[in-house]
């Protein structure tokens, strides 16, 4: 298809100035008011996308979901302890129609123990996830479980790509551990995609 | 009085008798990238002119902006304080006078036929979602402002946004690419508009105007772009998640094995160590070690 040369002239926003009032002055004539503009409407068919705020897990473990960014060293800054999961900032919601949804959380920690996210050590294609959040809510079938060493998690463009139908991403840590090489060797990666309908919310 | 518009070269495409009009429009503010300071100041107006074959005068607030306004040309962006204000377009045939509210920081205000074109155009007003955007992605949205029935707006074929009536709009963050969009009546596979290559940036508001009358031949598409703020940080490239090493190969428990491959690779480590069994009872265990009881 050729398409022309747009013509595209400097952009200078123009004001437009309001006359002002003096006192001592007749009003102003008033201008023709007209009837009211109708106002565009969101389509009945508008999913709101919506971030995650709880997580249930297949064994029906449930937690709640934090917002988490990428720090400055390019390390995903998660939630203290076991007990609460970090929805990457920069992923897909509830919701999306495209790209991932990261959810993160450790596995255990020296002070609290095993976590529930350890459960998906044992996850099996299948097996379904839930995600809620101000009033939506989406179910997830697991389609596969892998680890990866932590140390090429860059390299797995899937994971936080923005591409692709919306799936969900649960990560965290797995495979050997060495207290003197920075911890758990591997990433455990499982991808699950979405099941039936969003659960409508009603905005 | 000075007036500056950007008005968009169009194209007919031979295959598909479809007019496009194509409108880069820059309009990044303090305002729109969220700055507290100037919030109250600058509220940001695009006229687009949506009736086809029409050339149209407009006036704000009794002070005219642009005369011989073209069908799918975009005029502004006009900066108008918050509030109520008065619009007059005016072409060869008619005139039409609304008023409207403007109460964000980025707001369109279309001319079109109605669901009916032997009325008068009428106006409708959008308020365009300019917050801060994931990267990778752009904001998409269509409306529907043209003689058509409901619509559905598709993408390589499938439906992308569904049952969309005039005077509606649908909106989506996806990520930066050109699609082939058509609209086809609900449900139906015939298009009303299109297919075009519809480019999507990163970064972006992609704002999508049906317009026209299918019986006219008319039926054409206005697009305008708006920057966008970015949301959220950037990718990672470590995730660290445990500390305790406790669900460590040869660490026990919850040693029933998954898929492949992580089942062959704790799973011959496990059967080496004599460790794991289906329901996760350890046969050996290394130390000891609190397990959280998951509620």
């Amino acid at each position: 298809m050729l398409l022309a040369a747009l013509a595209v002239a400097s952009v200078v926003a123009v004001l437009v100035p309001q006359a002002p009032a003096r006192e001592g002055d007749r009003p102003a004539p008033a201008r023709a008011a007209g009837p009211p503009a109708g106002v565009g409407r969101q389509a009945a068919s508008q999913v709101v996308p919506r971030r995650p705020e709880a997580v249930r897990l297949p064994s029906g473990a449930s937690m709640p979901v934090d917002v988490v960014a990428t720090g400055g060293d390019g390390v995903l800054d998660l939630p203290p302890g076991i007990d609460r999961a970090g929805w990457w900032d920069g992923g897909s919601r509830i919701g999306d129609p495209f790209g991932t949804i990261v959810l993160a959380a450790h596995v255990d920690s020296i002070t609290d123990g095993i976590g529930p996210f350890a459960e998906l050590l044992r996850a099996r294609p299948g097996q379904r996830v839930r995600l809620a959040g101000s009033g939506a809510a989406q179910e997830f079938e697991i389609v596969s479980v892998r680890l990866t060493p932590r140390a090429s998690l860059s390299r797995q463009a899937s994971i936080f790509s923005v591409r692709g139908p919306l799936r969900l991403v649960l990560i965290t840590c797995a495979g050997p551990f060495d207290a003197d090489r920075g911890g758990y060797r591997d990433n455990l990666i499982a991808v699950a995609s979405p099941v039936g309908r969003r659960r409508a919310s009603l905005e | 009085m000075t007036t500056t518009s950007t008005t968009g070269t169009t194209l007919r495409a031979l295959t598909t008798g479809l007019v496009l009009a194509l409108l880069a429009t820059l309009a990044v503010t303090p305002a729109i990238s969220g700055s507290a300071a100037s919030a109250a100041a600058t509220n940001e107006v695009f006229i687009v002119q949506g009736v086809p074959e029409s050339e149209v005068d407009v006036q704000i607030d009794g002070r005219e902006i642009e005369s011989s306004v073209r069908a799918g040309a975009v005029v502004g962006p006009l900066v108008l304080p918050a509030g109520q204000h008065d619009a007059t377009f005016t072409s060869g045939d008619w005139t039409v006078t609304t008023s409207f509210e403007i109460d964000g920081p980025s707001t369109d205000v279309v001319l079109h036929w109605p669901a009916d074109p032997t009325q008068q155009p009428e106006t409708t007003v959008f308020t365009n979602d300019v917050g801060p955007v994931a990267a990778g992605k752009g904001r998409l949205t269509v409306a529907h402002t043209a003689v058509v029935p409901p619509a559905d707006v598709r993408v390589d074929g499938k439906v992308l946004f569904a049952n969309i009536a005039n005077g509606e709009f649908v909106t989506a963050e996806v990520p930066a690419d050109t699609y082939p969009v058509d609209i086809v009546p609900t449900g139906g596979t015939s298009p009303l508009l299109g297919p075009v290559d519809l480019d999507v940036k990163a970064g972006s508001l992609t704002r999508v105007f049906a317009i026209g009358q299918p019986r006219a031949g008319s039926m054409d598409a206005v697009v305008q772009v708006v920057s966008l703020d970015r949301s959220g940080s950037g990718r990672p490239t470590a995730i660290r998640a445990g500390t305790a090493g406790l669900v460590a190969p040869g660490h026990h428990q919850d040693a029933e094995q998954g898929t492949q491959p992580l089942g062959a690779a704790v799973g011959v480590l496990a059967a080496v160590l004599g460790v794991a069994t289906v329901l996760g009872v350890a046969t050996a265990r290394i130390g000891t070690e609190r397990r959280r009881t998951v509620r």
